[in-house]
């Protein structure tokens, strides 16, 4: 890390040069009661909030936004944060590590046992669309499925696993992403049917040509 | 269609392999200057500098009577035209391009020019001369039909807006070098030759406030590192002396200071660093808005690499390194500054800057040609043994093939010198013969004369 760039630094910034995230929200009970432990305790935060540089002396929340709004609560003028690497990758990474976001895994290539643990974390989640489903049954069926060409998820809600459209394939479509490397099967035999009239075309007109040459 | 946009449709016109200059003088280089602002009768080609003629040179015609192609006198900008043949990327012809067009901009027809560009319609970086001192104004850019509009913009940017300060850090990674010693003096060496002067104590030990008899005022260096709103003319002050001329006592300002605060030696304490947004950085975006106001910004900080120095070079146009002959230390800290140091702040700052200025010889004592020779012996092996960039402009700049000349240029051990601060007054307030090596010094290294 070079002595000339704050990524990485831990740094205490002014609450006013960081923009919080949209769309945040935390119950009241928990903000509140945080910010009188945060207040009691010298107004210290030890854990930082993730911010990405957004300007000259401006930054962006991008991850913790809680110790955010406990801080506020506080009226904590000054914060310590964790400048990321502004790279979506990385910012995506600090996310998923500080639990903003849920990692996604490629369903076209990934294991049984994944395909296990992802559906049952989906299920033990308090609300789960997924009750009703036998996790142990549909993972199985998913990982024996060709997954190399689907371009979506819909293939699962015809395995017979009681995942079907809606509430349950979108919770799904949370912890995976896919994709294909191989040609839909229907595409497949359509190309290898095209591919073998083409040769028989190809075929015909040989002879017909012949025909013509010996006629002449 | 504009200028920007009629220069790119030129540069497409070229071929990638154009081994010809002239095709890159006429059909990007002369389109180029126009995108710059300059119209057809502010461009000569083929100017005659007094030490070679520079493909292009250009000049705002200010006066009807005085049209620069007609009168080609007195250039603002220089450009020196490379053909796509010639590897400007790096190298040993770029090196040669920048050679070049450093000794155009010193060359003696061109002492108003402020701008020298080197370009091949692959490559191009801007210059910027500032009294003796050519340094860059952006770091070599390539050159592509996606960027060439921002980056005539950038250049425009720059040329239009010329700014007054040189900004120079004297540092070296070996303390007891006389930093501090040479701020003082150079500062009030510059101010006899009519030059505004700042200097920034930003050493948190304060050897120059103290030697200087300043103190912080109400808002303090500390605070404004700290507090990006805070306005930085709040912590300039200005050092004044009495003088007494006929009989009549009177004072005079010297130079302006920002003095060091006994709240910056907190910040020897990363946790304390924490404290200022961008770190290394701020201290350059702190004096951003007085480079307009001086003709030299002098920046003292201490000897370690650390947040203190690494602000300092990061601030500055140019690194001054004092050494000594008698302290082989402090030559080979001075190439560590200049091989590793420096080139790490360029890339940083990706805008060409900061680059070392020779070093010199400081506190040389008399009767000390053995020491010298000694020294001379030591920057031989410094410099045989570097192998990632050639030293020896750095420490025996007018050494030339068939003229191996190593003089340093050299500041006298005077015993005046040392004890001028508990006087507070520079030295060279109290001894002619100190004033006129600081003189010198100013001459040396920055001040066209």
């Amino acid at each position: 890390m070079s002595e000339f760039s704050d990524l990485g630094r831990l740094v205490n910034l002014p609450l006013e040069s960081i923009t919080p995230a949209d769309g945040f929200s935390a119950p009241s009970f928990l903000v509140a009661a945080a910010a009188d432990q945060l207040r009691a305790t010298g107004g210290h935060n030890w854990v930082p909030l993730l911010v990405v540089e957004a300007g000259d002396y401006q930054y962006k929340a991008i991850g913790n936004h809680f110790v955010y709004a406990v801080a506020q609560e506080a009226g904590l003028e000054r914060l310590w944060c964790i400048v990321v690497d502004p790279d979506p990758e990385q910012v995506k990474q600090a996310q998923i590590l500080a639990k903003e976001i849920v990692p996604k895994v490629n369903l076209t290539n990934t294991s049984r046992e994944t395909i296990l643990a992802a559906l049952r974390y989906l299920a033990e989640r308090p609300s789960s669309p997924l009750k009703g489903v036998d996790v142990t049954i549909a993972a199985a069926r998913i990982a024996e499925a060709d997954r190399s060409w689907w371009q979506d998820l819909t293939p699962i809600t015809k395995l017979g696993c009681k995942i079907t459209r809606g509430k349950k394939l979108d919770a799904l479509s949370e912890v995976f992403f896919v994709t294909p490397t191989a040609l839909p099967p229907t595409l497949k035999k359509s190309s290898k049917r095209s591919a073998a009239s083409a040769g028989a075309k190809k075929a015909t007109s040989t002879r017909s040509r012949k025909k013509t040459e010996g006629e002449s | 269609m504009t200028e920007a946009s009629y220069l790119r449709e030129k540069l497409e016109s070229i071929s990638p392999t154009e081994r010809v200059e002239r095709i890159v003088v006429q059909r990007f280089a002369v389109p180029l200057l126009q995108a710059l602002g300059f119209d057809e009768s502010e461009i000569r080609e083929e100017f005659e500098t007094g030490c070679g003629q520079v493909d292009l040179a250009a000049r705002k015609n200010v006066d009807p009577e005085d049209i620069f192609l007609r009168s080609p006198k007195n250039p603002y900008l220089l450009l020196e035209a490379k053909s796509r043949a010639v590897n400007l990327r790096e190298g040993s012809c770029y090196r040669d391009a920048v050679c070049q067009i450093e000794s155009y901009l010193l060359a003696k027809n061109c002492k108003s020019a402020k701008w020298g560009i080197i370009t091949n319609a692959n490559n191009i970086q801007l210059w910027r001369k500032h009294g003796k001192v050519v340094h860059p104004a952006t770091a070599n850019l390539d050159i592509s039909s996606d960027n060439i509009e921002s980056i005539v913009r950038n250049l425009r940017d720059k040329i239009e807006n010329y700014e007054r300060a040189l900004t120079v850090c004297v540092y070296n990674n070996k303390g007891g070098v006389g930093k501090t010693t040479t701020i003082i003096n150079l500062a009030a060496a510059l101010k006899t030759k009519g030059k505004k002067v700042l200097v920034v104590d930003f050493d948190s030990q304060g050897d120059l406030t103290r030697s200087l008899g300043v103190t912080p005022g109400k808002i303090t260096l500390t605070q404004c590192l700290k507090d990006p709103k805070i306005d930085v003319h709040s912590v300039v002050q200005t050092y004044r002396l009495k003088t007494v001329r006929q009989g009549k006592q009177s004072i005079v300002s010297i130079f302006d200071i920002i003095p060091r605060d006994p709240e910056l030696e907190t910040l020897t304490d990363s946790q304390a660093v924490a404290y200022i947004q961008k770190g290394t950085r701020r201290l350059r975006d702190l004096i951003a808005p007085l480079r307009n106001e001086y003709d030299y910004i002098l920046v003292d900080c201490p000897t370690q690499w650390l947040y203190f120095s690494q602000s300092g070079v990061f601030a500055a146009d140019v690194i001054l390194i004092p050494t000594r002959p008698d302290d082989l230390s402090s030559l080979n800290n001075a190439a560590r500054v200049i091989t590793s140091f420096v080139p790490e702040t360029a890339k940083s700052r990706q805008d060409g800057g900061p680059i070392a200025l020779p070093t010199f010889f400081n506190g040389v004592p008399s009767e000390s040609e053995n020491t010298i020779k000694r020294a001379n012996d030591e920057i031989e092996k410094i410099v045989s043994q570097e192998r990632s960039m050639n030293l020896l402009p750095y420490f025996w700049p007018h050494f030339k093939r068939g003229n191996e000349n190593k003089s340093i240029f050299r500041i006298p051990d005077y015993a005046v010198i040392s004890s001028a601060s508990f006087a507070r007054t520079p030295a060279v307030f109290r001894d002619r013969r100190v004033l006129e090596y600081y003189q010198s010094l100013a001459r040396e290294y920055f001040i066209d004369e």
